[in-house]
Parts: C-alpha cells; sequence; structure tokens
C-alpha cells in the first residue's frame, strides 16, 4: 500500500483518496465530482504527452489535468 | 447574435421566445420565475427551448451555456418568467459563469427553482440544492432517463417525490407541448424540499439505484490516441470534402445557385430597358447577392460538421487529448470548444470563452480567435480561390491550415500560462439527435439568410449607389463615381501587392463590416477576377489575417472591454497587411522577402523576451494550487 499523488499513477491503477490538497473552489469541483477523501479512484487512461488523465470515480468520469491531478492523493 | 441588455452583476440576454409575441408587454414583478439549476449538461437548455420555444444553444459538452438567458414561457395558461442559467457544480464555484449563477440564485429570493439532474448524477444535483437553495420551493426535471436504465440503474419516480417532497418530472421522450404541461402541473405542487432527502452517505435506497460507471466499449476504443487521432482525421477529411470538392455535395449544389442566378436571373435582368434599373437589379442585386448566396450550401455543411461535433460528446475526448498540445501554447482543453466554434463564426466564439475560468488565457484566446477562419471569409477565400489554385478543395485546405498555424504562432509569441486547473467531465457519446441537429443547422442557416438580406444587402446597395452615380447623380462609369473620389487615396493600401486599385481595398476594408461583403464587393466590380494568382493570394491572407467583423468587436468589447477589442482589431488588421506584403514578395522570389523576414524574425524573437521581462513571474503553478485554502 503505497502513498502518491495521482499524477504518478499508472493507467489502470485503483486507490482510495486520502487528501485533496488545492484552493478551495478547486477542491469543491473535485469532491462534487466525487475526489473526496475515503472515495475510490481508478485511473483510466493518460495522454500521450502525460499531462491529462482521465479518471473514474464512484460519481463520474472526467478529465484532469496534471496540476489538479499533482493535488489528490491517494493510497493504492 | 442575440440582441443582449448586460445587467450588472450577472449578464442577461433576452431569448428570441415566441411567447413575447402579444404585444411585447413587459413582464410585471408578480410573475412567477422559474430558475434552472443543475450541473453542466444536464439539459437545462434543451428545456428552457422546450419551454419557452427559444433558441438557447444546446450541445453535449460541459460549458455550453455560459451567461443567463431570460424567456416567457405560457404554462397552465400563467405567464412563467424561466431563466436558463450556467451549470454549476458547488457553491464556490470554479469557473467565471459557475459564479454568475450562483449569485443570481441567491439574489433572486422569490424564484422558484428548477432542479435538473441526469439520472445519473442524481447525488450530486440534490446536494447542490440542499447547499444553494434552502428553503426555497422547488421542482425536480430529470434528463437521460433511458441511458441511466439501460446501464443498470434504477429509479421510482413517485417514490421519488414522496420523499423528497417536491414534484419530479422525467423530461425525457416528452414532446415540448407535454412538456409543459407537466411542468405546469408540477409548478402548481412546487414545494420546500424535505430536509431528510439529502441524507447521508446512505444514499436512497429503494428509490434510486446508481448506473454502473467507467468507459463505454466506444470510449475505450476512441481512447487510444492512434485510433483517435485517425477517427478525428478521417471525420476533418470528410467535411472538407462534403463542403469544398468540386463533386461533393458542396459544390455540386453551390455551381446550381450561382447556375440560376448569375445564369438564368442575370439573363432575365438584362431584359429590363432601363439602363440605370438594369445595373441595379443585375449588378447591384443579382450577381453581388447571388454571389454570397450560392455558398450557402457549403457554409450548411461546414456548420452541419460542427453541430454533429457537438452534438456527439466527441469534443469533451479532443479536449482529453489536445489538452497536452494546448498547454505548451498557453491553453487549456477547455479551450479547443472556442477554437472549434471560431471556424463557424468567430463572434459566438468570443461569446463562449467566458467558459474559461481564466481572464488571460481568455484574453490570449480571444487574440487568436480571427485567425480561424470563420464560415463568412468561406466564400471570399473560394472566390479568389479560382484565380490562384485551380481546386478550390487544396486551395481551401490551404488557406485553413495557413490560418490554424498563424493562430498558433500567435499564441506561442504571447507566451503565458494557463491559470487555472483542467477538471472537464466527460459528456456520454451518443449519436446527434436528428432533430436537434437540423434544429440548429436550420437556426444557423437562418441566420445566415437574415444576415444576407439586411446587413449585407444594405451594404450592396449602398456601395451600387455610391460607385454607378457621381456628384451631380448622373449615372456614369464606376472611375467617375462617387465611391471613387471618396475611395481614391486607398488605391496606395494594395499597390505593394500589384493591386493599385481603390476598388480592390474598399472591398478589403469592407470585410469589417462583414466578411461576407469582400465577396460581394468583389462580384460588383469585378466580374472575373483581374489581377494573377500572387495578387490573389496575398488579398486572400489580408482576409485571412485581419480584424473580424464588427458583431466579433462587439462581442469581444463584451468579455474584455471596448478599448482592448478596438486595440486587438487595430493590431489585427495591421498585421494583417503587413502579413499580405510579405506573402506577396515570398511568392515573387526570395530575394525581395529578406528584409521582411529579417524584420519579422526579430520581432518574434525580441517579443518574446520582451514578454517575458514585463510578465510577472507567476511561479510553480501546482505550488500555487497547493496553496491551503
Amino acid at each position: 500500500m503505497k502513498q502518491t499523488t495521482l499524477d504518478v499513477c499508472k493507467r489502470g491503477e485503483r486507490g482510495r483518496v486520502t487528501e485533496v490538497m488545492g484552493e478551495g473552489a478547486l477542491q469543491s469541483r473535485l469532491a462534487v465530482l466525487g475526489l473526496r477523501a475515503g472515495e475510490e479512484v481508478t485511473l483510466l487512461r493518460v495522454s500521450p504527452l502525460k499531462r491529462t488523465y482521465l479518471v473514474e470515480t464512484r460519481e463520474s468520469v472526467f478529465a484532469l489535468g496534471r496540476e489538479a491531478a499533482s493535488c489528490v492523493r491517494v493510497r493504492l | 447574435m442575440r440582441a443582449g441588455a448586460a445587467v450588472s452583476g450577472a449578464a442577461l440576454q433576452t431569448s428570441d421566445a415566441k411567447g413575447r409575441g402579444r404585444g411585447g408587454r413587459q413582464l410585471k414583478e408578480a410573475a412567477e420565475e422559474l430558475l434552472l439549476l443543475g450541473n453542466p449538461n444536464a439539459g437545462k437548455s434543451t428545456l428552457f427551448n422546450a419551454l419557452t420555444g427559444g433558441h438557447a444553444r444546446v450541445g453535449n459538452w460541459h460549458g455550453v451555456t455560459v451567461t443567463a438567458l431570460e424567456g416567457e414561457a405560457v404554462l397552465g395558461g400563467r405567464q412563467v418568467k424561466v431563466c436558463d442559467l450556467p451549470g454549476v457544480y458547488a457553491e464556490e464555484g470554479l469557473g467565471m459563469e459557475e459564479r454568475t449563477a450562483c449569485e443570481l440564485i441567491m439574489g433572486r429570493k422569490k424564484g422558484i427553482i428548477c432542479l435538473v439532474s441526469e439520472c445519473a448524477a442524481l447525488y450530486r444535483s440534490l446536494r447542490l440544492l440542499s447547499s444553494l437553495a434552502e428553503g426555497r420551493r422547488a421542482v425536480l426535471v430529470l434528463t437521460k432517463k433511458r441511458q441511466f436504465l439501460r446501464r443498470g440503474g434504477r429509479l421510482e419516480e413517485d417514490a421519488l417525490e414522496r420523499l423528497l417532497g417536491i414534484p419530479v418530472v422525467s423530461a425525457e421522450g416528452l414532446s415540448p407541448r407535454a412538456l409543459r404541461e407537466r411542468m405546469a402541473e408540477a409548478l402548481g405542487r412546487a414545494a420546500v424540499p424535505r430536509s431528510e432527502a439529502f441524507g447521508g452517505e446512505g444514499g436512497l435506497p429503494g428509490v434510486y439505484a446508481p448506473a454502473r460507471a467507467g468507459l463505454t466499449k466506444l470510449d475505450a476504443f476512441l481512447l487510444h490516441p492512434a485510433a483517435a487521432l485517425a477517427v478525428f482525421l478521417l471525420l476533418l477529411l470528410a467535411a472538407f470534402w462534403l463542403t469544398f470538392a468540386p463533386f461533393g455535395p458542396g459544390g455540386l449544389l453551390k455551381g446550381l445557385i450561382e447556375g440560376l442566378f448569375a445564369g438564368k436571373l442575370y439573363a432575365l435582368a438584362q431584359a429590363i430597358p432601363s439602363p440605370v434599373l438594369r445595373s441595379f437589379v443585375g449588378e447591384g442585386l443579382i450577381l453581388s447577392v447571388g454571389g454570397v448566396l450560392c455558398f450557402l450550401p457549403q457554409i450548411g455543411m461546414l456548420f452541419l460538421f460542427l453541430t454533429l461535433l457537438e452534438e456527439s460528446g466527441l469534443l469533451s475526448r479532443l479536449a482529453f487529448f489536445t489538452d497536452g498540445t494546448l498547454s505548451r501554447a498557453g491553453l487549456s482543453g477547455r479551450a479547443v470548444f472556442s477554437l472549434l466554434m471560431g471556424f463557424g463564426c468567430t463572434a459566438a466564439a468570443i461569446l463562449s470563452t467566458r467558459g474559461l475560468d481564466d481572464r488571460a488565457m481568455q484574453r490570449r484566446v480571444i487574440l487568436c480567435l480571427p485567425y480561424l477562419s470563420c464560415s463568412a471569409k468561406l466564400p471570399v477565400y473560394l472566390t479568389l480561390a479560382s484565380s490562384f489554385f485551380p481546386d478550390p478543395f487544396l486551395a481551401a485546405l490551404l488557406l485553413y491550415v495557413l490560418g490554424a498555424g498563424l493562430s498558433f504562432a500567435v499564441l506561442l509569441f504571447l507566451g503565458g500560462e494557463r491559470g487555472a486547473p483542467f477538471v472537464l467531465e466527460f459528456a456520454p457519446l451518443q449519436v446527434p439527435a436528428l432533430r436537434s441537429t437540423l434544429k440548429a443547422l436550420c437556426f444557423q442557416l437562418k441566420q445566415f439568410i437574415m444576415k444576407l438580406g439586411t446587413v449585407i444587402l444594405a451594404f450592396f446597395i449602398a456601395s451600387w449607389l455610391l460607385s454607378s452615380f457621381d456628384f451631380s447623380f448622373r449615372f456614369c462609369a464606376v472611375e467617375e463615381s462617387m465611391l471613387a473620389h471618396i475611395c481614391g487615396g486607398l488605391e496606395w493600401l494594395f499597390a505593394p501587392v500589384g493591386m493599385k486599385d481603390w476598388r480592390i481595398a474598399y472591398a478589403a476594408l469592407s470585410g469589417l463590416v462583414a466578411k461576407e461583403n469582400v465577396a460581394g464587393a468583389l462580384e460588383l466590380f469585378f466580374p472575373a477576377f483581374p489581377y494573377g494568382a500572387r495578387s490573389a493570394f496575398a488579398l486572400a491572407v489580408f482576409v485571412l489575417a485581419s480584424s473580424p467583423c464588427v458583431s466579433a468587436v462587439a462581442a469581444a468589447a463584451r468579455e474584455v472591454g471596448l478599448r482592448r477589442a478596438l486595440l486587438y482589431a487595430a493590431m489585427q488588421t495591421g498585421s494583417a497587411l503587413f502579413l499580405c506584403y510579405l506573402v506577396y514578395f515570398l511568392t515573387g522570389g526570395l530575394h525581395y522577402a529578406l528584409p521582411l523576414f529579417v524584420i519579422a524574425f526579430l520581432l518574434l524573437f525580441f517579443g518574446r523576451n520582451f514578454r517575458a521581462g514585463i510578465h510577472r513571474r507567476r511561479g510553480n503553478v501546482a505550488q500555487k494550487l497547493h496553496r491551503r485554502a
């Protein structure tokens, strides 16, 4: 079980969110989409340039830029 | 474009709703008000159109509606004011339009909240309702139920209604009339939702079971970068072929209309005895109007492609793939929507940039949008193209690629990094609904024809009048006319590119009013374009790079302020002239171009450093985001 941020994960890895850092507005948006502490998250795809991540949560499927992805700590 | 009336705080627009027809009477304050609240892409604008008969823009991606839109509906015999809002995820909005919507909801305390929610996203919609609209009367409208059921979700509407204490309407599959009836009935029973309904993580047992999440098979295939690229290139090629190929539908229909106007109708006009009237009807009306109208099928094809792209949901996938490249140019994947819309209409694309949650990025997008040739430039390109490229398909391709390249160059020159984080929900892939696609297409075509019948026609008539009569109102040749005297000085504008002719300058500058005017003015003055390939190409480049039309500048003024918008317009037109000269020299022989090349290179090089110097050090963006709230 290792702790890491979402932007260094590999395609297909699944884990649980431990913490979402960042500004309040970003935290709200990510929380609404399902990235909250304790929720499950799966990394579906990574874009070719490794700048965009396709993420699946209980709530929805969405794309995340690298800056936002680096704010999400997960435990795999 | 829809006429707008900016109100302080939230910017509101009145839609061209049918309900307004009755004597245009103003809505009294006492009438009921319905506020459409919900996540982006939930179906609010579709509901708005069904209730009010309006033409709010719809598309299958998150962020179509960027300003509030008001309309009137007649529900159950009562007049109801309906307000379509941009999508909201949470009270603390991440984007500019989200915050606008929240402000509006908080401000309009007397309105009934109509929560519009996709069946799959019911939990977060209810949470949104509880955070934004505590203690207010509400109604729930559920959308996209078929998709939800297909993916394994379950929902009992009556039980949900009992549990929440507010009326629930499932909108899918209902005709607009049936929907209005259901809504009228629901409005009568609107109530304050029960607080137990927004319970904890337990969900809504027995009433609602969420659908299976994850990627569909089609998505899994499309999200392979190679597959995605192939599909996109294929679509692009298909769009180009349908629009520009001489034997494709676009080209053939154009030939038909052209034959009708320039052939039959013009021949009929020759029978008119009076020379003044003959010239007016023949050149002033038939040739110039016909010269622009014949492009209607091709413009239609272009809009069809864009509409299909919007309606299918492919744009979200495109944004996912292009986000990386775009961020190198200082934009984010979200900008891809506005950029693509720029190929349809620059003004509409500029208005859509409000969905970008970063003012600096918005300004850069607005600056580079005009280089992505809007559909109104199509007539000009194709009219000039026959002079420099026998195949209109290749000519159009060349000009579009040149435009995209210029756009990218401008972005790189401007530098800057994207400030706001990129978060974009994936809209579900769907086959574009025939009805909404046709509706959107007809709307665009209607706008084009209306524009043709008003602004453009007025311009042609004015041009014909000024160019056919001299100052003593005698019917004369073009060289002695009023226009020749007024615009004579302009002949130097394009002299360096081999066209020392005020008529060319006049035609080119008429594009500032509406781009279609250029094609029409060229038709009016030159039945056959007399200048060679190099000049034609240089003129096309000028039109490509010059400031967009007045409506686009007005849209830009709404977003970035009048002074800046005018500054952009002046800069773009000036640089367009420079580019026009440069291209002419380049195609003539490189030795002429060398000094200009050097100047251009120096500008680019110093421009970068100049900007880096005055650019405040923004620091690591990630670091900035890690700042605790």
